[in-house]
């Protein structure tokens, strides 16, 4: 049997950025799918690192996720109280619907 | 030792800015008050400074530093000798007998107190370039009076000739002035100073300096530099062909032509190169040259005097003749008679100047001689005055004029530059033609039968005083007028025989005005004279006095002959010589074909810098403002496009970390 | 054996679940999905070592963000159609090129930094003596050489949450307010003193 290395987990983190990628660009229908595409694709970041802290040794790597796993939370939270926002605005959290900055012409 | 002699120019100045400010609030009583009152004081400080001079005291004092750049240092400087002290006299006394007759003659214009201020100002600036110590304060002077002439000369500036004129006075002048500006910039870099005794005391050095003039080859330096020099003096005493704006600067106020165009503006040129008499002395081309060019001037000048109509353009052709005989005598190396030439000329020019603005004035504005005829009954006094003045122009004894005319024509005669003989006829003819030209005006104007033609107001006169007097009111005019003319007449008369022993035949100018003895062939004359009288009886046998009275004759021949000039216009009847004549030798028509030319360029330049230039500067923008619009497109305003730029900005870095590796 | 098992179980789920949250109709569907997504990754972690790590994916992440976007979903009424569909240019296309783009990319990165790892399928092996990490490692490491990003992360939170608070908080409803709603005055809360709140009562 093939011994479980790098490789797996590596492809494992990288199909989990690509899917995310993916949902982030083809956002339509709701602009929290996107933040939730964007913690997907820091979910695949906090993949690799543990994977290389682990194979390095190295704690740092899971400090790192630590504080990751901090900024995307605050960040999170941000985002969803901008879309709250917005909702108020429009009524609508259409992602075709923040048009708000493209000029009248 | 006493600094009062920086009181000499800022007097006036201060004058000048007192009636330029607030002579209005003043009130006209207390600013002629407050104006005369600085003449007068500086006038007895330059008294006070010529006899001080003659007691041997000399200065020759930096005063304030001016500015120091590296090693060079320029400051403000007073040097009193016997030349600047003499030249004091002359400006303080003429600028004084002005500002009295600005009292009246000027007293309707609502610029009075502007004119006043003007005057003051140029007596002011022309002091500080006569007492200049180093060539700075003198170029300062230089454009001083220049740019007062300029003021001077439009001063009815609404008026479009005078603007005509006094631009071309400013302009032309510019043009010597750069002829001087090269030469100093020449002195300094060979001499690393501007300071007059500082650049005497390295002409031996310069003199053996060559210098490689651009298609000329190897030139001596001293020769250019007097060469430069001498051409910014042609440009400030009007000699050909740089003489083009005098007789257009008529158009300015009569006072000022005396002032300025007779008695000492236009002198600064003669002054300037006696000042330097050592270094031109090093230069026999230069000399030579002068001489030449004096020569023309006073021959020319003279022929065209003798067509003008307008009583002040006579006189303006007959100042640009006398400073032709200055320049000659300069030329000569006659340093001292050219000086001494300068003062007498001053004195009894500027009386023909004042005497035909009074002339002018009694008439109403007519200027023209034809005009003109019988005053000498209604304005005794004036025709006296002039009538002296016309014999001291004319170089008989004992007037002034003749002491200081003869010695020029024995000096140009035994001189041994190349150029005397012709120059020495040239200056003959031009002693013939003096007294034919002045007297025809004094006979026309005075003599005869009065005309009652009155004015028609051609629109050269911008005077406005609307009162149609007619011929019954010519009158012998003010007080304030005929003191002037009377204390010029005195000294027209006395000049000669007063000062010429000392200044010319005396140690007067020894230590000042140098020449070489190759050059010193007139000092013969020095040796023979025998005292005042001795030369008055002298002249009753000389040329030149039967000349004179030749010409004299001739115009009262001429004017009996033909007592009504014809009625035409200036220029265009006769045949070509005479037009050409008339239109001042056509140097007017080259001057205007000059500026059109130039003017062409220009507008070629203009027209290169509006397309091209400005066409290919608005290129940028126009590129910016193309490619921004649809720049600006990409910022639609939609969450996706964001997204999908942020994404790609990832996968362009990530590129080119693949790029990297690779 | 047991490893690989589980791992490829793990990690199948953990990519269905992803796929699900792109490709959910709803969008509580969706989040369902990342909560999933999140456990199984959890899982995954463990299986590298990172017990802590996974605990605190689950308890944090999932337990506080999850349902802080839970909540959100919950107060948006996405019931309501929309109204106007404005045409938004259509990135699709160039988005799918990009992300061939990325996926190319990050196969050659690591295909060629591969060989160093000696990344060759198989040959590689995460080592079974596995570091064994434990909260007291982390703690010490936190604390002492990372205290101070430590404190800025507390203070990026603490911006978080007042940042938070002053987007969505209505600071301007409070004059058209009827008496029977109760609503927070947050200057009121801040500004308060001991005596507002404590009363001391004096028992016999």
């Amino acid at each position: 049997m093939i011994s479980l290395g790098i490789p797996h987990y590596l492809i494992i983190s990288t199909a989990l950025l690509v899917i995310g990628l993916t949902g982030f660009l083809f956002a339509r229908k709701s602009l929290v799918v996107l933040l939730m595409c964007i913690e997907l694709v820091l979910l695949a970041s906090t993949t690799n690192f543990v994977l290389f802290a682990r194979h390095y040794a190295d704690i740092d790597g899971h400090l790192t996720v630590f504080f990751v796993l901090t900024v995307a939370a605050a960040e999170s939270a941000i985002g969803l109280a901008l879309i709250l926002l917005f909702f108020r605005k429009t009524q609508s959290a259409n992602v075709s619907a923040a048009v708000s900055l493209r000029e009248s012409a | 030792m006493n600094h009062s002699y920086l009181l000499i120019p800022t007097l006036p100045v201060l004058g000048a800015l007192i009636s330029g400010f607030i002579g209005r609030r003043l009130g006209k009583p207390v600013t002629l008050f407050l104006a005369l009152c600085a003449m007068f004081c500086t006038l007895g400080l330059s008294v006070y400074w010529l006899d001080q001079i003659n007691h041997g005291v000399r200065i020759n004092q930096d005063i304030y530093t001016w500015a120091v750049f590296g090693d060079a240092v320029f400051s403000v400087g007073f040097l009193l000798d016997p030349l600047s002290v003499m030249m004091n006299m002359v400006v303080c006394s003429i600028s004084l007998m002005v500002h009295i007759y600005t009292i009246k003659y000027m007293e309707h214009d609502e610029g009075f107190f502007r004119f006043l201020a003007y005057i003051s100002l140029f007596t002011g600036v022309m002091l500080a370039l006569v007492m200049a110590n180093n060539f700075l304060q003198l170029f300062f002077g230089w454009e001083g009076v220049g740019l007062v002439s300029y003021l001077l000369i439009g001063f009815w500036y609404t008026k479009e000739t005078a603007i005509y004129a006094n631009m071309k006075a400013f302009i032309v002048n510019r043009v010597g002035d750069l002829g001087f500006l090269l030469g100093l910039g020449l002195l300094y870099k060979f001499t690393g100073t501007l300071d007059f005794q500082a650049i005497f005391n390295h002409l031996p050095d310069l003199v053996k300096h060559q210098y490689e003039l651009f298609g000329f080859g190897q030139v001596q330096l001293v020769s250019l530099i007097a060469l430069l020099l001498f051409i910014g003096a042609m440009s400030k005493s009007a000699q050909i062909p740089l003489h083009a704006w005098l007789p257009d600067s008529m158009e300015g106020p009569t006072p000022i032509s005396a002032l300025i165009h007779a008695a000492t503006m236009v002198t600064a040129g003669i002054f300037m190169v006696s000042r330097f008499s050592l270094l031109f002395e090093q230069s026999d081309t230069v000399l030579n040259f002068m001489m030449g060019i004096g020569a023309i001037t006073a021959a020319s000048m003279g022929v065209l005097a003798i067509v003008q109509r307008d009583i002040k353009r006579i006189v303006a052709y007959s100042t640009l003749s006398q400073l032709g005989y200055m320049t000659a005598a300069l030329g000569a190396s006659a340093y001292r008679v050219a000086v001494f030439h300068l003062l007498t000329h001053a004195f009894f020019k500027a009386l023909l100047f004042l005497g035909a603005g009074a002339v002018i004035l009694a008439k109403h504005h007519e200027q023209d001689i034809r005009r003109m005829g019988g005053l000498i009954r209604k304005m005794p006094v004036t025709y006296l005055c002039m009538l002296l003045a016309s014999l001291a122009l004319s170089g008989i004894a004992p007037f002034s004029g003749f002491f200081s005319k003869e010695p020029i024509i024995e000096a140009v005669k035994l001189s041994s530059q190349a150029w005397a003989p012709w120059s020495y006829w040239l200056l003959m003819i031009g002693v013939a033609l003096t007294p034919f030209y002045s007297f025809n005006l004094m006979f026309r104007v005075f003599h005869g039968k009065e005309n009652s033609a009155v004015a028609h107001h051609h629109d050269h006169h911008a005077h406005h005083v609307d009162d149609h007097h007619h011929h019954d009111d010519v009158a012998e005019p003010f007080w304030t007028i005929k003191l002037p003319f009377i204390v010029l007449a005195v000294f027209s008369v006395i000049n000669g025989v007063w000062l010429a022993p000392a200044m010319l035949y005396g140690n007067y100018f020894s230590s000042t005005l140098v020449a070489l003895p190759a050059h010193s062939n007139w000092l013969h004359i020095v040796e023979e004279f025998h005292g005042v009288a001795d030369s008055v009886i002298h002249a009753l046998y000389a040329v030149p006095t039967w000349l004179a009275l030749g010409g004299i004759i001739v115009a009262w021949v001429y004017v009996w002959k033909v007592p009504h000039l014809p009625e035409d216009s200036q220029t265009d009847k006769g045949n070509l010589f005479v037009r050409w004549i008339k239109s001042g030798y056509g140097f007017d028509f080259m001057y205007k074909l000059l500026a059109s030319i130039i003017f062409s360029l220009g507008a070629f330049f203009s027209s290169l810098d509006r397309w091209g230039i400005d066409g290919l500067v608005n290129v940028m923008p126009r590129i910016i403002n193309v490619y921004g619009q649809r720049l600006r497109q990409l910022a639609d305003g939609s969450i996706s496009s964001y997204a999908f730029f942020m994404v790609t900005g990832v996968v362009l870095m990530l590129g080119y970390l693949v790029y990297f590796i690779h | 054996m047991l490893s690989m098992c589980a791992f490829i179980i793990f990690s199948t789920i953990l990519l269905l679940a992803a796929l699900g949250v792109v490709f959910s109709r709803q969008a509580v569907h969706a989040a369902l999905n990342l909560v999933l997504a999140f456990f199984t990754a959890a899982c995954l972690w463990v299986m590298l070592g990172a017990e802590f790590l996974g605990l605190v994916l689950v308890l944090v992440y999932v337990g506080a963000v999850m349902v802080l976007f839970l909540f959100v979903l919950m107060m948006l009424d996405f019931a309501r159609p929309v109204e106007q569909v404005l045409n938004t240019p259509d990135y699709r296309g160039r988005a799918a090129f990009i992300v061939s783009c990325l996926i190319l990319e990050i196969g050659i990165l690591l295909y060629v930094k591969g060989q160093a790892f000696a990344m060759s399928v198989g040959t590689a092996a995460i080592s079974s003596t596995a570091t064994q990490w434990s909260v007291q490692q982390l703690a010490l490491r936190l604390f002492n050489d990372y205290a101070y990003t430590f404190e800025v992360a507390g203070a990026i939170l603490l911006f978080a949450m007042v940042a938070v608070i002053g987007l969505i908080k209505h600071f301007d409803r409070y004059e058209k307010v009827d008496e029977t709603t109760k609503r927070q005055n947050i200057a009121d809360q801040v500004r308060v003193k001991k005596a507002d709140r404590l009363v001391l009562v004096k028992s016999s």
